[in-house]
């Protein structure tokens, strides 16, 4: 069963973050609060994808590009979260992919800042803007569907602040888009500026990809999900060095490094063979017997 | 004994899936990289929205 995946469910920012009002931001006495949408979208797709670890805000990455006129670019707000350690995948210009593409990032855990345009939320339950307007949203996760095709996205809107307006009132916090808003909302952009007609069209996503929070396992020698998922153990003081064995009893992998007292074990998987319960980790290629392991099912 | 579920199989296969490098996109090599979020007066509303741009 080498190979397969087996997941618990990708995480989540830990904060939702407007963009407005306009002096949300203020850098050299310009207020960008409502030109941070991509700035925005990327300090919560950070947040997630750093699993909760960085936490920055919109006007962090304002700050960062050195930029205080009009908005900003996918681009530019990629060099803060690489610097935080959260490797960005950018796809713009002649790179940009499929909607397929971005769907199996996706449903494979990875969360998806997209470029759009909200003429394509105007009259919905998701308007958060008062007219079209070149936008980026942050997807979180997807559900439903099929593979490479979800029925539903998570989406955080930096603009849905749920302000009462002339038009009437944005859209609230974290909402469910149906896939086909989605698509539309991204086909809908207009990669040479609001000024010019010309719209993206369908099949096309501007977007900035972050890493995969999506906690896994591949399981082997008859592994079972840990509970928790995963399971921070540590190496038991009482056992000294210790070489990674595998459940088939008593091969020691000799490649592996010997586990020091209180060394932290994360264990994705748990087997009982020949009587040993085997603690094992994210690809079942390390293996501790548990016995040897202390905080198990517990935290460290 | 595993307790893989369809779900679990269907993650598989996303991330089998995922892991394959994006292909080209033949009518997008005219596309501009650089492009920016769009007018603030059409998102905000006074009188906290931003006029300088």
């Amino acid at each position: 069963m080498a190979g397969l995946a087996v997941s618990s469910g990708p995480g989540t920012p830990s904060r939702f973050l407007p963009q407005g009002p306009a002096t949300s931001c203020v850098i050299q006495g310009h207020a960008l609060g409502w030109l941070n949408c991509t700035c925005n979208a990327f300090a919560m797709a950070t947040d997630q994808g750093s699993v909760n670890r960085v936490r920055l805000t919109g006007c962090d990455f304002r700050e960062s590009t050195r930029d205080v006129a009009g908005g900003t670019t996918l681009l530019q707000n990629e060099p803060l979260a690489e610097s935080r350690g959260v490797k960005v995948d950018v796809y713009v210009g002649s790179r940009v992919v499929t909607p397929y593409f971005g769907a199996l990032q996706l449903q494979a855990g990875r969360g998806i800042v997209v470029q759009g345009n909200t003429k394509a939320l105007l009259m919905t339950n998701s308007q958060s803007t008062g007219g079209p307007v070149n936008h980026a949203v942050f997807v979180s996760q997807v559900k439903g569907g099929t593979t490479g095709h979800p029925n539903q996205a998570l989406v955080y809107d930096p603009a849905a602040d749920g302000r009462v307006a002339g038009w009437g009132k944005a859209a609230q916090g974290p909402q469910w888009w149906s896939w086909g808003r989605l698509l539309n909302f991204a086909a809908a952009l207009r990669p040479w500026g609001d000024g010019d007609p010309r719209v993206l069209g369908p099949g096309k996503w501007y977007c900035a990809i972050f890493p995969d929070t999506n906690p896994h396992f591949h399981p082997r020698y008859g592994g079972t999900r840990s509970i928790p998922f995963p399971d921070r153990t540590r190496i038991d003081r009482s056992t000294g060095q210790w070489s990674y064995k595998t459940p088939a009893y008593g091969v020691t992998n000799r490649v592996q490094p010997k586990l020091e007292d209180g060394d932290l074990f994360v264990a994705y998987q748990y087997t009982i063979r020949s009587g040993i319960k085997w603690a094992g980790n994210h690809d079942g290629t390390r293996w501790v017997p548990a016995s040897r392991l202390s905080h198990v099912g517990g935290s460290t | 004994m595993t307790d893989l579920t369809p779900e679990d199989l269907e993650l598989a296969e996303a991330k089998r899936l995922a892991a394959e490098p994006p292909q080209p996109i033949p009518d997008a090599t005219d596309l501009p990289d650089d492009v920016r979020d769009g007018r603030a007066e059409d998102k905000g509303d006074s009188p906290n929205h931003y006029e300088g741009d």
